[in-house]
Parts: structure tokens; C-alpha cells; sequence
């Protein structure tokens, strides 16, 4: 059993209570939003677009307001908050708990280099995050076709890759913050905050009617469905930022955790 | 012969002035050396700053020939090691731990290991979380001794073994100092310690306050006195080293520590009747670093 494996099956049984998790919030949220209680009004709706449009977020949803449109229509945008609330957790108990009842005893008396454990239990926690986003997206394009609207495969494989850059981005501060942290309940702070406390930054700034650079201070103001959706276009710049803070993120838990007593 | 383990002032220095305040060790490739001391005396921050776990705040040490901070990757290939609180994870087996310590260290051949394993007697399909604290001390053991190593660093590595595992655990020990292993473990067991140790350091608040063989220490530190007059004994309070005194009718008993010379001078003008002059067990000596105060 390789170092990957343990760590890779120490996520299992949270990853997999936080996709069911999300899978039904997807679903519970799919249904509750007033496009698809009155499905056949949006039917019309949908029809009566150009069909360069018609598909654009699966075609299921409106917006009303500015906070329904954050939260409900633009249905896909919570779905960081979600997975990123799971990262950010998994990521701040990496190496809080064990170093707070100084467990790490047994691996670091093998011959392996802390970099090198970090960056596996990292790595590890990056696949389920991925799997993650795989199960909400999945979700997301279910839901939506069972409701009767055409699913944009294309468009959803995009926006799905966008939020997994972004939580990629949680995960790397959650890291650190799991090296750096006094004990693992100051790491559960920090892991909560970094999911939500940019959200909340992100749907103030989104709510509000500010200037737009303001939203790129933080990551999620990166992720934008509606655009992929659109037009297709592959997020380069999304990609170059978000990863570039994810290497700089990772590489200050690395030098936290070297120079860490455990 | 060549050293395995050594430490010159080596310092680790918490931020309450507590850990180990310079230790010096040298201990030649092949010797079984004990290191005593009651909890929070220092044993565990010096097999853990042996190992390079911990960075040493001053000095410096070597095991295997290799500086413990500068090359403490190639240390932990060549030793093995046991903590004194092992803890694995609860979801993995024996076996799969076992694995994953042979695959870090990149052996393949899996066959004298569970040689080792058999011989302890460990449950190697069961999940940890499945096991009593006694096996898992046994997995731990397993896990340390499984790479054949070159220097072995043991905290308490028979708490929690039934007598049985304990018998096999220093049978194994013995195997490993026959051919030429190092072998460094700290203890609460004195008998254990009496029993195997070509030497012992006794710590004391971060400082090792003797190192000798155990017979060494025992000779040179108490000695158990008994003596049986015929009339009324002399005073022997008044003796250097003297203490423990007991009068019961016409026997007196005392220990005495250091330069028996007075005593002697004192026994040629009062003849006793009968004299027992014995050393004292390992456990005594401890007590006689630590005013009665043990682990």
C-alpha cells in the first residue's frame, strides 16, 4: 500500500458523505427554484430565444433578483461553497490533528521527507476534490435533464473544471493553515473560513452593484458559469491565476511544515 | 569498534526551559545501551532528537556515522525505530502497514519480516482499531525491526506486552546484538534493563547524571549493609554515606554510598558478630538519582 493509497483512503468515507450531501442540495435546490416549479412557463421561455442561446445553463432557470439570481438561478454557483467547505475541512486536518496528539511519529521515522508527505496528502485530497466536482456536475447535468431541458455537456464539463480551480485554491490555504496552526481546532477555524468568508465577500461584491475588479481579489470571483456557459471559451486566465496562487499557497505549507516541530 | 550513536552536548530546549540541556553519548556499534529516567526527564526528546525529528537547539549528534539534522533521511533508512506512543492508523491492518514502511524504504522481499512477525506473535490481517493495546505495541515493534536496521532507537518498547511477548521480544533483541546491532532503549522496567543492557545512562531533568555498566553503577553507588552485634552497636550515623539506618535489637542495617573507608575504620574498633555486605539491585540505584521519586 503506497503512501498515496493511505491517504487517498483516509478522505473516503468524508468525500463520500459530502457527495451525497451535495447531490441532494443540487437536487433540493434544482427543484425548489421557481424556474423549474413552473418548468412550463421556462419551456416557452426557452423556445421563444434564439437558439444560439436556448441551453445556456441547461436552460432550466431565470433570474428574479440579484440574490435569487446568485443563489438560485445561477444554480451552479453554490457548488464551490459546497466542495470547499468539504476542501477546506479535509485540508486543515492534514496535519493539525496528528501534529496536535503528536502522531506523526510513525511516518516521519520512515525515511521520507515532510515535502514529500505533504505534497502526496495534498495530492490525495486534489483527487477527491476532483471526484467531487465530477459527482456535483454529474448531479447538476442529471437533474437538470430530468426536468426536460437539454443539458450542455460542454458547457457543465467547463464550469466544473472553473470551481475545481477555485477549490483548488481552498484546499492549498487550507493546507497551510494545517501546518501553521496552533491545534487542530484553530485549523477547523481556518478551514471553515477560508470556504465561506470569500464567498461571502464574493456574493456581497456580486449582490452589490461595485466596480468588477473588486470580485478578482478572491477566488471565487474567478469561477463564472454563465460566461463558460456561453461561450465555451477555455478560462486561461481563470487557470493562470488561480493555479499561481495554488503553487504559492502549497509552497508556504511546505516551508511551514519543514520548519514545523511535530 | 566503530560508534554508533553519538551526541556531544546535544540540546533541545523547549520554551519552558524544559527538554534535554546537553547530553553527551558515545555508544560503539553492537552494545545494548539503557536509558533511564522518570517521565519527563528527557528520554523521549533524546530519541526523537536522535532520530531528527526534533531539531536540536545546541550540539550535535550522530547515528550510523550520519549527522541527525544535516543527513536525518539517511538516518531513518539505517535505524529503526520505536515510539513510545505508537500511533498507526486505525483503518490499516498490520499487514498494511507493514507494506507501506517496506515500500517507503523500498524492500521488497518481505520474508524476514514476517519471520519477525511470527516469532511476536502478531495479528497481522486485523484492522488496528481492532486490536488490544498489546498487539498494536506489537505491530509497532514489527514495524521497527522489519528493515533489519543498523541502529535501533526503542521508547518503552515492552509496555502493554504480555510476559510472553516480552520473553520473545528480548530473545529478538538479543538475536539483533549478536549480530552487531545497536540497540538504545529507554525503559521504566529495571529489571529488563539489569537483564540486557551492557550499559545504562540514567536522565535526570535533561542531563544524564551517570552512565556505566550496570554492575558499575551498582558497585560504585549503594551498598546494603547488615550487621549483627553481640551487645549494643556502635553509632553509625555519625558514617559518611550512611542512610537508611534501622536498629532492630542487636541488628542494624543501613545502605552506604561512596567511600566505604570510614566504615570499615568504625566495623575494626567495634567488631560485629556477622556481616552482609550486598550490592543493590539496578531499581535501588535508580532511586538513589531520584530521592525515591520514580516513574
Amino acid at each position: 500500500m503506497t503512501l498515496y493509497r493511505v491517504a487517498l483512503r483516509q478522505q473516503f468515507a468524508s468525500w463520500l458523505v459530502w457527495s451525497i450531501v451535495i447531490t441532494l442540495a443540487v437536487g433540493a435546490v434544482s427543484s425548489a427554484a421557481p424556474a423549474v416549479a413552473n418548468s412550463q412557463a421556462v419551456v416557452q421561455l426557452i423556445s421563444s430565444l434564439p437558439a444560439s442561446l436556448r441551453g445556456v445553463m441547461g436552460g432550466a432557470l431565470m433570474i428574479k433578483r440579484p440574490l435569487d439570481g446568485y443563489l438560485y438561478i445561477k444554480l451552479v454557483m453554490y457548488l464551490p461553497l459546497l466542495v470547499g467547505i468539504f476542501t477546506g475541512f479535509q485540508a486543515s486536518s492534514l496535519f493539525a490533528r496528528e501534529m496536535e496528539h503528536r502522531r506523526f511519529d510513525f511516518l516521519l521515522g520512515l525515511p521520507i521527507t515532510r515535502r514529500r508527505l505533504l505534497l502526496t496528502r495534498f495530492l490525495a485530497l486534489v483527487t477527491a476534490q476532483a471526484a467531487m466536482w465530477v459527482v456535483a456536475i454529474g448531479a447538476l447535468m442529471l437533474f437538470v435533464r430530468q426536468q426536460g431541458f437539454p443539458v450542455d455537456v460542454a458547457g457543465y464539463v467547463l464550469v466544473g473544471f472553473s470551481g475545481f480551480l477555485v477549490t483548488l485554491v481552498t484546499t492549498s490555504a487550507g493546507l497551510w493553515a494545517s501546518t501553521a496552526a496552533r491545534d487542530y481546532a484553530a485549523a477547523a477555524r481556518w478551514g471553515l473560513g477560508i470556504a465561506t468568508v470569500p464567498f461571502a465577500y464574493d456574493l456581497a461584491v456580486r449582490v452589490a452593484t461595485v466596480a468588477p475588479g473588486w470580485r478578482y481579489i478572491l477566488p471565487y470571483g474567478y469561477y463564472n458559469p454563465p460566461h463558460l456557459l456561453l461561450t465555451h471559451a477555455f478560462p486561461w486566465l481563470e487557470t493562470v491565476v488561480l493555479m499561481a496562487a495554488t503553487v504559492v499557497l502549497t509552497l508556504l505549507a511546505i516551508r511551514t511544515f519543514e520548519r514545523r516541530e511535530v | 569498534m566503530t560508534t554508533a550513536i553519538e551526541a556531544h552536548d546535544l540540546r533541545k530546549v523547549y520554551r519552558n526551559g524544559r527538554g534535554v540541556l546537553g547530553i553527551d553519548l558515545d555508544i560503539p556499534q553492537g552494545e545494548m545501551f539503557g536509558f533511564l529516567g522518570p517521565n519527563g526527564s528527557g528520554k523521549t526528546t533524546t530519541i526523537r532528537t536522535l532520530l531528527g525529528l526534533t531539531r536540536p537547539t545546541g550540539g550535535s549528534a550522530r547515528v550510523a556515522a550520519r549527522d541527525v539534522v544535516e543527513e536525518s533521511l539517511e538516518v531513518r533508512r539505517v535505524t529503526g525505530y520505536l515510539p513510545g506512543d505508537p500511533a498507526l492508523y486505525d483503518h490499516m491492518t498490520g499487514r498494511q502497514h507493514l507494506h507501506l514502511a517496506l515500500s517507503l524504504r523500498g524492500i521488497r522481499d518481505h520474508r524476514p519480516a514476517l519471520e519477525i512477525a511470527e516469532r511476536l506473535g502478531v495479528e497481522m490481517d486485523r484492522k488496528v482499531r481492532q486490536l488490544s493495546r498489546g498487539n498494536r505495541q506489537k505491530v509497532a515493534i514489527l514495524l521497527a525491526l522489519a528493515h533489519d536496521p543498523e541502529v535501533l532507537l526503542l521508547d518503552e518498547p515492552t509496555s502493554g506486552l504480555d510476559p510472553l511477548a516480552q520473553d520473545e521480544f528480548r530473545e529478538l533483541l538479543m538475536d539483533l546484538r549478536r549480530r552487531g546491532r545497536t540497540i538504545f532503549f529507554s525503559s521504566h522496567v529495571l529489571p529488563e534493563v539489569q537483564a540486557l543492557c551492557d550499559r545504562v545512562g540514567i536522565i535526570r531533568d535533561g542531563r544524564l547524571v551517570a552512565v556505566d555498566t550496570v554492575e558499575g553503577l551498582r558497585r560504585s553507588r549503594l551498598k546494603d549493609v547488615r550487621l549483627h552485634y553481640a551487645g549494643e552497636a556502635p553509632d553509625f550515623e555519625a558514617v559518611s554515606g550512611v542512610r537508611d539506618l534501622v536498629r532492630k535489637g542487636e541488628q542494624v542495617s543501613f545502605r552506604i554510598a561512596g567511600d566505604p573507608g570510614p566504615l570499615f575504620r568504625l566495623l575494626g574498633e567495634s567488631p560485629p558478630v556477622d556481616v552482609t555486605i550486598a550490592e543493590p539491585s539496578l531499581e535501588e540505584v535508580f532511586r538513589t538519582y531520584y530521592g525515591g521519586e520514580t516513574s
